[in-house]
């Protein structure tokens, strides 16, 4: 019975999902903490998972509720970084920030970094200058194994020297114009075991860390579908504040920021379209560094980010190969922006039957083309109101999208590919 | 010169160039290795049966120590040839190959036709050194293991490490070519599943036994260069500050790792003993099994720097901190 339950949550969940459609209120931006200083705490919390479930987590937070990931950190290049960590968790716990020449002050020391104890009684003060930009990674330094897994990870962006949130046309990722973007997303992998989160709220960390790991929830960005596909912010998830949803325009670039901060390998599979990973552990790849831009940049569907290592990837869709006009236009129309020349005018090529003959999904529009809302029956929720294209971004290790079992959920979001009509805020 | 000393010249030319007519002993490198079972002791009075190699000076010795992972077999920059003379004091027969190496291989198999061995075999107890020979051996890192029932016996211990540079200077040299170092160390990473060893110190592996496949292979100790880390554990020095220090991580378990490095970033030059053309910065990578990368890191600052698997394999048997840490000390 209590699997009856689940499936009608997890439906509730879907439902709960379509009515705050996000794209009607379409907001690209990374969200995060900007600045040179922060103070973090770890603090103990429960998150929401897709299907219903409950589970004790300890997280970063920059305010007074735990947060699952800790807040995404956007820092510049060059700037020096100064970060104050208490700890409210009931074990000492730290920071580690790869590819960060850190310098730690206070607390104890341990084994990687400097500790700082429970119960808040003193504070650590992790000082660094990140010199390049990219996507970087923090995490607990303390008892990794268990400390990664209850949820103490978090983001870094580092913003290179010139950019301008105000000014798109200084949206690079990296120094180079290779790293040109129109939107960009935060795409942070975890997975949890429940069993060691219940085990690790009676304080019984032994009998937690015995445990044959078997994680069975997948996350991105802290939630699991889909619940990924809610906004950022979003009342019903008060501590997992990032959502996971892809928005784009036909023929924008879509900077993906992928972070592996689980254990686990997550093969992260598109479709829609190939993406090129243009760097890795914040690094461009390219054969002269600082010189040739992201000459050695690879077309993908399918990246596996290295477990506390991160991946920058361009993804770009115009509808290049449909072999029909997406937009319904003739030849005659002019063409849209973005739109793919080769099939402008061409014809959709099924006739599509009277409306008495289909069985419409919630999510289809009323008609097969971008931006056209067609007629729906009687009844349609109309889900679809911008007639975007919906494609399902995902771990391809298929059992990863599930939440406890129940799919669908898991590591998975989706991708709508909006109208120009319909704008993408930042 | 007196004349009376023209024979015995004669005699040191003859000599000579019979011995540059000889097999040519100065282009290989061999090595006696001793396969054998050993106890291996780990955290909280775990004692743990394995199989080794050891390093001998001649077959049928046993003075040397059986070791996991077994010795490292070093082939110096001007040797093409790896000749390893192998002495199995193992209950079964065993072999070893080396993937990534060139040799002429001799499957052995089952009366049923399944594969046994991928070359040939050397007999329990043999009374004669059977040898293993790689003709062109090029720099690289490598892993020599059993050919035989590897499904068992690779993950009982028996593997290892084979390592040449393209030029040596005294601790220095290139791995590759034009690829420096000042200092090498080998980072070998394997784990152990103590209930499928003690089913085969029991004899209770094998079909109808206790454990009858390694299928249900769960290992619980994580060990790098043959320890699980344990509080109090010295640094391993690996070089000074200005130096280039190379690493060639090897993995040898069944599971992916994922080696990091606190407060360094690594510089990747090679995989599977192949040079990348161009190598890559990075703060994390993957080492699936079997897979050997070539490493290059550059302290700026003397002190402790703690690798350790992002994989997350830090317990000894659910005891924390364990596993796959280990302390590197860079000195001034």
């Amino acid at each position: 019975m209590k699997t009856d339950i689940f499936k009608i949550m997890a439906i509730a969940s879907t439902f709960a999902m379509m009515l705050f459609a996000p794209w009607l209120v379409a907001d690209a931006k990374i969200n995060g903490l900007m600045g040179t200083s922060f103070n973090l705490t770890a603090r103990t919390g429960t998150i929401y998972t897709g299907e219903g479930n409950i589970i004790h987590v300890w997280g970063y937070t920059a305010g007074p509720k735990m947060q699952y990931p800790g807040p995404t950190l956007i820092l510049m290049q060059g700037m020096p970084v100064t970060i104050n960590f208490t700890n409210n968790l009931p074990v000492a716990t730290s920071i580690v920030f790869p590819g960060m020449d850190v310098t730690a002050t206070g607390g104890t020391t341990g084994l990687l970094t400097n500790e700082a104890a429970p119960g808040g009684v003193d504070e650590v003060t992790y000082t660094f200058t990140p010199t390049r930009p990219g996507t970087f990674i923090y995490y607990s330094g303390t008892d990794m194994d268990l400390q990664v897994e209850m949820g103490l990870v978090g983001a870094i962006i580092v913003r290179p020297m010139g950019f301008d949130h105000m000014m798109p046309e200084t949206w690079r990722a990296y120094g180079h114009d290779d790293s040109l973007y129109d939107h960009e997303y935060l795409i942070l992998e975890t997975e949890m075991d429940h069993r060691i989160h219940s085990l690790v709220k009676q304080g019984k960390y032994n009998e937690a860390r015995a445990i044959d790991y078997f994680p069975v929830y997948w996350f991105i960005n802290g939630r699991n579908a889909p619940d990924t596909m809610l906004n950022d912010f979003h009342p019903l998830f008060p501590t997992q504040p990032y959502g996971g949803m892809v928005m784009m325009h036909p023929g924008d670039n879509v900077l993906l920021r992928i972070i592996n901060a689980g254990r686990d390998l997550h093969p992260f599979h598109t479709h829609g379209n190939n993406f090129e990973i243009i760097a890795r552990d914040a690094i461009l790849l390219e054969s002269v560094p600082g010189v040739s831009g992201a000459d050695l940049k690879v077309s993908d569907f399918t990246t596996s980010v290295s477990p506390g290592g991160t991946e920058d990837a361009i993804f770009h869709w115009t509808g290049h190969g449909l072999g029909w006009d997406m937009y319904g236009h003739s030849p005659e129309d002019p063409p849209e922006m973005g739109e793919d020349p080769n099939d402008h005018g061409k014809p959709f090529p099924v006739i599509i039957p009277e409306q008495q003959d289909l069985t419409f999904g919630d999510m289809y529009s009323g008609s097969p083309f971008l931006g056209v809302a067609g007629d729906l029956p009687p009844g349609h929720p109309g889900l679809n109101e911008a007639a975007g294209f919906f494609y399902m971004w995902h771990s391809h290790n298929e059992k990863e999208m599930v939440n406890n079992d129940i799919f669908p959920g898991g590591l998975m979001t989706m991708l709508v590919v909006l109208p120009h009509s319909v704008p993408i805020e930042h | 010169m007196r004349t009376k000393y023209i024979p015995v010249l004669i005699l040191l030319a003859v000599l000579s160039i019979v011995a540059f007519a000889l097999p040519n002993r100065a282009s290989g490198v061999e090595y006696f290795l001793r396969a054998d079972t050993v106890v291996v002791n780990l955290p909280g009075g775990v004692n743990v049966t394995m199989w080794g190699f050891a390093l001998e000076n001649a077959f049928g010795e046993t003075s040397g120590t059986v070791i996991c992972p077994g010795p490292e077999l070093v082939v110096p920059s001007g040797d093409n040839v790896l000749t390893i003379h192998l002495d199995n004091n193992l209950p079964e027969v065993t072999s070893i190959v080396i993937p990534g190496l060139t040799a002429t291989m001799t499957p052995v198999r089952r009366p049923d036709g399944r594969v046994r061995s991928f070359t040939h075999e050397t007999p329990s107890g043999n009374t004669e050194a059977v040898d293993y020979t790689w003709n062109n051996v090029e720099p690289g890192t490598y892993i020599y293991q059993t050919g035989t029932h590897p499904g068992k016996q690779v993950q009982m211990g028996l593997y290892g490490v084979v390592r040449k540079s393209f030029s040596e200077d005294g601790s220095g040299g290139e791995v590759y070519e034009n690829v420096d170092y000042d200092s090498q160390k080998v980072i070998f990473f394997s784990e152990i599943d103590p209930v499928i060893h003690e089913a085969v110190a029991n004899e209770e592996y094998g079909t109808g036994l206790t454990v009858t496949s390694p299928i249900g292979y769960k290992a619980k100790y994580f060990l790098i260069n043959g320890k699980v880390y344990e509080n109090g554990d010295p640094a391993l020095p690996i070089g000074g500050v200005g130096q280039t220090i190379l690493l060639r991580f090897v993995n040898a378990g069944l599971k992916t790792h994922s080696p990091m490095v606190n407060g360094l970033e690594t510089l990747v030059v090679a995989e599977d003993g192949k040079p990348y053309k161009y190598p890559e910065k990075r703060f994390s990578m993957t080492l699936p099994a079997m897979k050997t990368k070539d490493v290059l890191i550059a302290p700026s600052t003397a002190g402790t720097y703690v690798l350790y698997d992002r994989r997350l394999y830090l317990t000894n048997s659910g005891s924390a901190p364990g596993g796959m840490y280990l302390k590197l000390s860079v000195n001034d």
